[in-house]
């Protein structure tokens, strides 16, 4: 059984010179190149008796896995060792009389042609593809609500590992395309009939600045910030921050008494990392099981997030979302005229003393008044909407009455 | 594309145009000539013997004639021959400066 010995590659695909003279130095100590990894990032060796083997790395041209050619080669004294995908292949000779493979660096520049074309293409490909996903979630659902998607986040380390992906993503570019325009230096030095220079390889301290400044930090963020996923509580198991009144309570601010409550919905979580931009959110629904006309329909979302600007940018996406969807409820024909809703008004800010910012929208569903209102108060944000025999200013006394100054805040 | 945009042609160019002035022409036969000729001053590699092939049959200086096998046979194009020419004058030109130059 043959020892395999692999090695990763100590410089770029691209610097073709550059892995050329590594390979004829692995050779010169006993190692014969014997193919490349899947990813082309790692060289396998076979060991011998050290000898001086020339490896020539030759562009790929229009066809791939050009038989005709390696043919050809082999003829001359070349023998294919193998190939990086659709950007060289990988040629060795160990004899020192045979021509090299190319003698002619303008011929060689025009090999490179199609190289460094399919090179231009990949690379504007990938920030061309990013750029319309990107584009297309500013579009829809639009920028305010991708940056509040991101802050509520499930897990509270998902908005950091995006942060640190797209620091990774655009420095890999970066990386591409200083790539990129060296390949091209090297194919104008060859067209001038110069001989390109092998590069500066890996091993050196820049690459440990790297790993430094972009490695650790990665895996010191997935082990130690947040390492945890945030429980995910049922309204049974969840004792509320604060108690939002039932919509029965609503209720009792109009003139219909209060009836029996039978369905309440929802969920919660929380979770007080320092880096979680979301401490606790929670979400209830509550429904009125009694005749449809007497039907009351109440919703609550409470969010309190790690600071003022959070909850800001939170407050106001949120108001937005929920009003876009009455707007799209309205045009949308429903079985029951009890859900139908109609005549949604503008979102209009309001203003009260104990909300630092609040905006409210009316309708009607089912023929029966609604509003919606989106409440911020420092870092905490509500936004309730709710259609029944409640009044708008009684329920914001009771919304009020829970956000002001020492109310009790009980986490779960 | 005439010689004057082409720019001057390599020394291995100008060889494998002129391997094919009296007859057609394989790679194992150009190289041959090449060698040969310039009795082995200009040495021709695969690689460059590849790409000057799919180079010149793309600017339509020769053209394939004969397929048998692996083996592929060219031709010179009147176009190739005016290449070669232009080339040829072009030497001329700089040999007869050079040597007048030398020589007044």
């Amino acid at each position: 059984m043959t020892n395999r010995i692999k090695k990763p590659l100590p410089c770029n695909v691209y610097d073709f010179r550059g892995l050329e003279r590594w390979l004829d130095e692995m050779a010169l100590q006993g190692l014969f190149f014997d193919g490349i990894s899947y990813h082309s990032d790692r060289a396998f060796f076979l060991p011998g008796e050290p000898k001086a083997v020339r490896y020539r790395l030759d562009p790929v041209g229009k066809k791939w896995n050009d038989v005709e050619r390696k043919e050809l080669y082999a003829q001359a004294g070349w023998k294919f060792e193998d190939a990086i995908p659709r950007l060289f292949y990988i040629f060795s000779c160990d004899d020192p009389d045979i021509p090299e493979l190319h003698s002619d660096p303008q011929a060689m520049a025009y090999a490179l042609r199609r190289t460094v074309i399919r090179a231009r293409r990949t690379l504007w490909l990938i920030p061309a593809m990013l750029a319309a996903m990107l584009l297309l979630l500013l579009a829809y659902p639009g920028p305010q609500a991708l940056l509040s998607a991101v802050i509520l986040m499930e897990n509270p380390r998902y908005p950091w590992f995006l942060l640190l992906f797209s620091l990774l993503m655009a420095a890999g570019l970066l990386q591409s395309f200083r790539e990129f325009r060296r390949l091209k230096a090297d194919q104008r030095a060859l067209v001038l009939g110069l001989s390109p220079s092998p590069r500066r390889r890996w091993d050196h301290p820049g690459f440990w600045l790297v790993y430094l400044l972009v490695f650790l930090p990665l895996w010191g963020i997935h082990s130690w910030a947040g390492s945890y996923l945030p429980p995910l509580y049922t309204l049974d198991e969840l004792s509320l921050s604060l108690p939002w009144p039932t919509a029965a309570q609503l209720d009792a601010t109009g003139p219909v008494p209060e009836d029996d409550w039978v369905t309440l919905q929802g969920w919660g979580k929380a979770n007080s990392s320092l880096l979680a931009p979301v401490q606790e959110e929670t979400e209830q629904s509550m429904d009125f099981r009694g005749s449809p006309e007497f039907r009351s329909l109440l919703t609550t979302r409470y969010v309190r997030a790690r600071s003022d600007g959070l909850a800001q940018v939170l407050c106001r996406s949120l108001a937005d979302q929920e009003w876009k969807d009455l707007q799209r409820q309205e045009k949308f024909n429903y079985r029951y005229d009890f859900q139908q809703v109609t005549e949604v008004g503008g979102l209009q800010v309001m203003e009260h003393p104990v909300f630092d910012h609040l905006e409210v929208a009316r309708f009607r569903r089912g023929g029966r008044e609604g509003f919606l209102l989106a409440g911020r108060r420092g870092t905490q944000l509500l936004v309730a909407e709710y259609s029944g025999p409640g009044r708008l200013e009684g329920c914001l006394a009771l919304y009020a009455e829970l956000l002001s100054p020492g109310a009790e805040e009980v986490n779960p | 594309m005439s010689g004057r945009d082409r720019g001057a042609l390599t020394e291995p160019m100008f060889y494998v145009l002129m391997s094919f002035l009296k007859q057609d022409m394989c790679g194992i036969d150009i190289t041959e000539f090449v060698d040969r000729r310039t009795k082995g001053r200009v040495r021709l590699g695969p690689g460059t013997l590849y790409t000057l092939l799919a180079k010149f049959q793309e600017e339509e200086l020769i053209q394939e004639t004969e397929v048998d096998g692996r083996k592929r046979t060219y031709r010179l194009t009147d176009k190739g021959r005016q290449a070669y020419r232009e080339e040829l004058d072009r030497l001329r030109a700089c040999v007869a400066d050079g040597e007048e130059e030398e020589n007044p």
